[in-house]
Protein backbone atom coordinates (compact mmCIF):
# COMPACT_ATOMS: atom_id res chain seq x y z
CA UNK A 1 0.00 0.00 0.00
CA UNK A 2 1.53 3.31 -0.98
CA UNK A 3 0.86 6.73 0.91
CA UNK A 4 -1.50 7.82 -0.94
CA UNK A 5 -3.46 5.00 -0.80
CA UNK A 6 -3.04 5.42 3.29
CA UNK A 7 -3.70 9.22 3.11
CA UNK A 8 -7.15 7.75 1.22
CA UNK A 9 -8.18 5.85 3.99
CA UNK A 10 -7.45 7.92 6.99
CA UNK A 11 -9.85 10.63 4.69
CA UNK A 12 -12.63 8.09 4.34
CA UNK A 13 -12.26 6.56 8.00
CA UNK A 14 -11.43 9.00 10.66
CA UNK A 15 -14.95 9.76 11.37
CA UNK A 16 -15.71 5.94 12.22
CA UNK A 17 -12.66 5.64 13.83
CA UNK A 18 -13.23 8.53 16.42
CA UNK A 19 -16.62 7.43 16.38
CA UNK A 20 -15.73 3.46 17.48
CA UNK A 21 -13.23 5.01 19.99
CA UNK A 22 -15.55 7.88 21.59
CA UNK A 23 -17.77 4.67 21.84
CA UNK A 24 -15.50 2.35 23.30
CA UNK A 25 -13.58 5.20 25.44
CA UNK A 26 -16.51 7.46 26.92
CA UNK A 27 -13.94 10.46 26.75
CA UNK A 28 -13.86 12.80 23.69
CA UNK A 29 -10.13 13.62 24.12
CA UNK A 30 -8.67 10.27 24.53
CA UNK A 31 -10.47 9.18 21.60
CA UNK A 32 -8.93 11.66 19.82
CA UNK A 33 -5.61 10.38 20.39
CA UNK A 34 -6.89 6.68 20.04
CA UNK A 35 -7.55 7.96 16.50
CA UNK A 36 -4.17 9.00 15.55
CA UNK A 37 -2.49 6.23 17.12
CA UNK A 38 -5.19 3.39 15.13
CA UNK A 39 -3.73 5.66 11.88
CA UNK A 40 0.44 5.13 12.97
CA UNK A 41 -0.14 1.77 13.65
CA UNK A 42 -2.31 1.14 10.04
CA UNK A 43 0.88 3.03 8.38
CA UNK A 44 3.88 1.20 10.46
CA UNK A 45 1.98 -1.93 9.21
CA UNK A 46 0.39 -1.31 6.05
CA UNK A 47 3.09 -3.91 4.44
CA UNK A 48 1.30 -6.85 6.26
CA UNK A 49 -2.11 -5.52 5.03
CA UNK A 50 -3.58 -8.01 2.49
CA UNK A 51 -6.05 -5.21 0.89
CA UNK A 52 -9.26 -7.35 1.47
CA UNK A 53 -11.00 -5.07 4.38
CA UNK A 54 -9.46 -2.12 4.72
CA UNK A 55 -12.26 -0.86 7.06
CA UNK A 56 -12.83 -4.11 8.86
CA UNK A 57 -8.73 -3.63 8.99
CA UNK A 58 -8.12 -0.02 10.47
CA UNK A 59 -11.92 -0.63 12.79
CA UNK A 60 -9.85 -3.64 14.17
CA UNK A 61 -6.85 -1.49 14.81
CA UNK A 62 -8.88 1.01 16.82
CA UNK A 63 -11.16 -1.34 18.54
CA UNK A 64 -7.57 -3.27 20.13
CA UNK A 65 -6.24 0.07 21.21
CA UNK A 66 -9.29 1.22 23.29
CA UNK A 67 -9.31 -1.73 24.73
CA UNK A 68 -5.71 -1.60 25.73
CA UNK A 69 -6.50 1.70 26.60
CA UNK A 70 -9.13 0.85 29.10
CA UNK A 71 -7.16 -1.78 30.64
CA UNK A 72 -4.84 0.41 31.59
CA UNK A 73 -7.01 2.85 32.85
CA UNK A 74 -8.74 0.41 34.80
CA UNK A 75 -5.69 -0.77 36.55
CA UNK A 76 -4.57 2.82 37.82
CA UNK A 77 -8.43 3.14 39.15
CA UNK A 78 -8.37 -0.56 41.01
CA UNK A 79 -12.36 -0.57 39.54
CA UNK A 80 -14.64 -3.05 40.97
CA UNK A 81 -16.25 -6.41 39.72
CA UNK A 82 -18.94 -4.72 38.24
CA UNK A 83 -17.49 -2.56 36.62
CA UNK A 84 -14.75 -5.33 35.15
CA UNK A 85 -17.42 -7.02 34.11
CA UNK A 86 -19.51 -4.56 32.40
CA UNK A 87 -16.12 -3.33 30.52
CA UNK A 88 -15.55 -6.71 29.36
CA UNK A 89 -19.13 -6.57 27.54
CA UNK A 90 -19.33 -6.40 23.86
CA UNK A 91 -20.57 -2.75 23.24
CA UNK A 92 -24.90 -2.89 22.46
CA UNK A 93 -27.47 -0.76 21.29
CA UNK A 94 -28.60 -1.24 24.68
CA UNK A 95 -30.23 1.65 27.03
CA UNK A 96 -27.63 1.68 28.49
CA UNK A 97 -24.98 2.81 25.30
CA UNK A 98 -27.68 4.98 24.41
CA UNK A 99 -27.09 6.94 28.52
CA UNK A 100 -23.68 6.44 28.29
CA UNK A 101 -23.15 8.35 24.66
CA UNK A 102 -25.46 10.89 25.93
CA UNK A 103 -23.46 11.03 29.30
CA UNK A 104 -20.21 11.34 27.51
CA UNK A 105 -21.75 14.49 25.59
CA UNK A 106 -23.01 16.05 28.82
CA UNK A 107 -19.85 15.63 30.73
CA UNK A 108 -17.97 17.75 27.43
CA UNK A 109 -20.62 20.11 28.10
CA UNK A 110 -20.09 21.01 30.75
CA UNK A 111 -16.45 20.57 30.92
CA UNK A 112 -16.11 23.15 28.26
CA UNK A 113 -18.24 25.15 30.45
CA UNK A 114 -15.98 25.22 33.01
CA UNK A 115 -13.27 26.53 31.62
CA UNK A 116 -12.79 30.41 31.94
CA UNK A 117 -13.79 32.95 28.54
CA UNK A 118 -12.91 33.29 25.96
CA UNK A 119 -12.60 29.53 25.47
CA UNK A 120 -15.16 27.92 27.17
CA UNK A 121 -17.87 29.66 24.93
CA UNK A 122 -15.18 28.58 21.83
CA UNK A 123 -15.18 25.27 22.96
CA UNK A 124 -18.71 24.82 23.45
CA UNK A 125 -19.43 25.98 19.92
CA UNK A 126 -16.24 23.96 18.44
CA UNK A 127 -16.61 20.74 20.57
CA UNK A 128 -20.24 20.68 21.24
CA UNK A 129 -22.03 22.15 18.63
CA UNK A 130 -19.95 21.00 16.24
CA UNK A 131 -19.51 24.38 14.31
CA UNK A 132 -16.66 24.98 12.09
CA UNK A 133 -13.84 27.69 13.19
CA UNK A 134 -14.87 29.77 10.41
CA UNK A 135 -18.34 29.84 11.17
CA UNK A 136 -17.80 30.58 15.16
CA UNK A 137 -15.40 33.72 13.70
CA UNK A 138 -18.34 34.78 11.47
CA UNK A 139 -20.27 34.28 14.84
CA UNK A 140 -17.88 36.02 17.38
CA UNK A 141 -17.09 38.73 15.00
CA UNK A 142 -13.18 37.64 15.03
CA UNK A 143 -10.64 35.98 12.83
CA UNK A 144 -10.53 32.31 12.07
CA UNK A 145 -6.94 32.44 13.45
CA UNK A 146 -7.85 33.88 16.74
CA UNK A 147 -10.68 31.13 17.07
CA UNK A 148 -8.41 28.46 15.43
CA UNK A 149 -5.54 29.66 18.64
CA UNK A 150 -8.40 29.07 21.07
CA UNK A 151 -9.69 26.04 20.20
CA UNK A 152 -6.11 24.36 20.76
CA UNK A 153 -6.00 25.75 23.78
CA UNK A 154 -9.28 24.99 25.09
CA UNK A 155 -8.52 21.61 23.52
CA UNK A 156 -5.22 21.57 25.94
CA UNK A 157 -6.92 22.73 28.94
CA UNK A 158 -9.86 20.40 28.32
CA UNK A 159 -7.33 17.37 28.01
CA UNK A 160 -5.70 18.23 31.20
CA UNK A 161 -9.24 18.34 32.94
CA UNK A 162 -9.86 15.23 31.72
CA UNK A 163 -6.64 13.65 32.35
CA UNK A 164 -7.15 14.77 36.15
CA UNK A 165 -10.13 13.05 36.57
CA UNK A 166 -8.75 9.56 34.78
CA UNK A 167 -6.28 9.41 37.79
CA UNK A 168 -8.05 10.87 40.46
CA UNK B 1 -2.70 -9.22 26.62
CA UNK B 2 -4.87 -12.21 25.81
CA UNK B 3 -6.43 -12.16 22.10
CA UNK B 4 -9.93 -13.52 23.82
CA UNK B 5 -9.96 -10.41 25.51
CA UNK B 6 -10.30 -8.52 22.15
CA UNK B 7 -13.75 -8.34 20.40
CA UNK B 8 -14.59 -11.25 17.52
CA UNK B 9 -15.02 -10.64 14.46
CA UNK B 10 -18.82 -10.79 15.00
CA UNK B 11 -18.71 -8.48 17.56
CA UNK B 12 -16.39 -5.87 15.46
CA UNK B 13 -18.62 -5.96 12.29
CA UNK B 14 -21.64 -5.32 14.86
CA UNK B 15 -19.50 -2.43 16.65
CA UNK B 16 -18.88 -0.76 13.16
CA UNK B 17 -22.31 -1.12 11.83
CA UNK B 18 -23.48 0.84 15.18
CA UNK B 19 -21.03 3.30 15.25
CA UNK B 20 -22.01 4.05 11.18
CA UNK B 21 -25.48 4.73 11.67
CA UNK B 22 -25.35 6.19 15.17
CA UNK B 23 -24.70 9.97 15.08
CA UNK B 24 -22.14 9.36 18.12
CA UNK B 25 -19.89 12.44 17.39
CA UNK B 26 -18.02 13.74 14.55
CA UNK B 27 -14.11 14.25 14.69
CA UNK B 28 -12.83 17.48 15.56
CA UNK B 29 -11.40 19.27 11.94
CA UNK B 30 -7.95 19.24 12.91
CA UNK B 31 -7.50 15.70 13.81
CA UNK B 32 -7.38 14.63 10.22
CA UNK B 33 -4.59 17.04 9.46
CA UNK B 34 -2.77 16.10 12.72
CA UNK B 35 -2.90 12.37 11.81
CA UNK B 36 -1.02 12.61 8.34
CA UNK B 37 1.27 15.23 10.35
CA UNK B 38 2.35 12.75 12.61
CA UNK B 39 2.70 9.91 9.83
CA UNK B 40 4.63 12.61 8.01
CA UNK B 41 6.84 13.08 10.82
CA UNK B 42 7.50 9.37 11.54
CA UNK B 43 8.21 9.03 7.99
CA UNK B 44 10.66 11.39 8.22
CA UNK B 45 12.09 9.79 11.06
CA UNK B 46 12.43 6.85 9.60
CA UNK B 47 14.48 7.78 6.16
CA UNK B 48 17.05 9.65 9.13
CA UNK B 49 18.04 6.17 10.90
CA UNK B 50 18.21 4.59 7.63
CA UNK B 51 20.56 7.85 6.55
CA UNK B 52 22.12 7.09 10.13
CA UNK B 53 22.68 3.47 9.56
CA UNK B 54 24.60 3.61 5.78
CA UNK B 55 26.89 6.82 7.48
CA UNK B 56 28.03 4.53 10.16
CA UNK B 57 28.47 1.47 7.53
CA UNK B 58 30.68 3.90 5.38
CA UNK B 59 32.00 5.14 7.91
CA UNK B 60 33.69 1.80 9.09
CA UNK B 61 34.73 0.99 5.32
CA UNK B 62 36.75 4.06 5.49
CA UNK B 63 38.37 3.35 8.92
CA UNK B 64 38.96 -0.54 7.74
CA UNK B 65 40.68 1.11 4.16
CA UNK B 66 42.66 3.68 6.27
CA UNK B 67 44.15 1.09 8.58
CA UNK B 68 45.24 -1.02 5.63
CA UNK B 69 46.77 2.05 3.81
CA UNK B 70 48.37 2.55 7.20
CA UNK B 71 49.58 -1.21 6.83
CA UNK B 72 51.36 -0.61 3.34
CA UNK B 73 52.62 1.65 4.48
CA UNK B 74 54.82 0.39 7.13
CA UNK B 75 55.51 -2.94 5.25
CA UNK B 76 56.34 -1.40 1.91
CA UNK B 77 60.07 -0.68 1.81
CA UNK B 78 61.01 3.31 1.56
CA UNK B 79 61.94 5.06 -1.75
CA UNK B 80 65.78 5.27 -1.13
CA UNK B 81 65.75 1.61 0.12
CA UNK B 82 64.32 0.13 -3.63
CA UNK B 83 67.09 2.14 -5.09
CA UNK B 84 69.69 0.87 -2.86
CA UNK B 85 68.37 -2.76 -3.73
CA UNK B 86 68.03 -1.59 -7.46
CA UNK B 87 71.86 -0.97 -7.70
CA UNK B 88 73.02 -4.35 -5.76
CA UNK B 89 70.97 -6.33 -7.75
CA UNK B 90 71.54 -7.99 -10.88
CA UNK B 91 69.19 -7.33 -14.32
CA UNK B 92 66.92 -10.12 -13.88
CA UNK B 93 65.68 -8.99 -10.25
CA UNK B 94 65.87 -5.61 -10.99
CA UNK B 95 63.15 -6.13 -13.69
CA UNK B 96 61.11 -8.33 -11.31
CA UNK B 97 61.36 -4.99 -8.53
CA UNK B 98 60.10 -2.98 -11.19
CA UNK B 99 57.50 -5.57 -11.64
CA UNK B 100 56.95 -5.39 -8.20
CA UNK B 101 56.60 -1.36 -8.05
CA UNK B 102 53.97 -1.51 -10.97
CA UNK B 103 52.00 -3.55 -8.37
CA UNK B 104 52.45 -1.32 -5.21
CA UNK B 105 51.56 1.92 -7.81
CA UNK B 106 48.45 -0.48 -9.25
CA UNK B 107 47.50 -1.21 -5.35
CA UNK B 108 48.07 2.07 -4.01
CA UNK B 109 45.88 3.82 -7.25
CA UNK B 110 43.21 1.54 -6.51
CA UNK B 111 43.16 2.17 -2.87
CA UNK B 112 43.16 5.93 -3.61
CA UNK B 113 40.47 5.28 -6.01
CA UNK B 114 38.45 3.43 -3.62
CA UNK B 115 39.23 6.00 -0.49
CA UNK B 116 37.81 8.87 -3.29
CA UNK B 117 34.46 7.05 -4.08
CA UNK B 118 33.85 6.08 -0.04
CA UNK B 119 34.90 9.58 0.92
CA UNK B 120 32.23 11.12 -1.74
CA UNK B 121 29.83 8.56 -0.69
CA UNK B 122 30.53 9.94 3.07
CA UNK B 123 29.62 13.20 2.23
CA UNK B 124 26.59 12.92 0.23
CA UNK B 125 25.18 10.79 3.19
CA UNK B 126 26.09 13.76 5.62
CA UNK B 127 24.21 16.17 3.51
CA UNK B 128 20.84 13.67 3.40
CA UNK B 129 21.01 13.95 7.01
CA UNK B 130 21.69 17.50 7.62
CA UNK B 131 19.10 18.61 4.64
CA UNK B 132 16.58 15.68 6.51
CA UNK B 133 16.94 17.67 10.08
CA UNK B 134 16.25 20.78 8.35
CA UNK B 135 13.31 19.36 6.52
CA UNK B 136 11.92 18.58 10.00
CA UNK B 137 12.76 21.83 12.06
CA UNK B 138 10.86 23.84 9.47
Amino acid sequence: MNDENFTQIVHEYQKLVFGICVKLTGDYFAAQDLAQETFLAGYRSRNQFDGENAKAWICRIAANKCIDYNREAARRMVPTEDELLESSEAPDHSPEQIYMEREVRQKLDARCRSLKEPYSEVARMYFCEEKKAEEIALVKKISVKTVQTQIYRARDMLREIYRKEGTG
Amino acid sequence: MKREEYLSDEELEKLIAETETDKVFNPPEYLEAETLQKIGTYRMERRIKRSRREFSLYALKISAAAAAAILVIFTTPSAERLHQMKDSVPRQEQQDHRDGDGILKRLSGSLYEHLDSVTDQMMQSGNEIRFSKEDINR
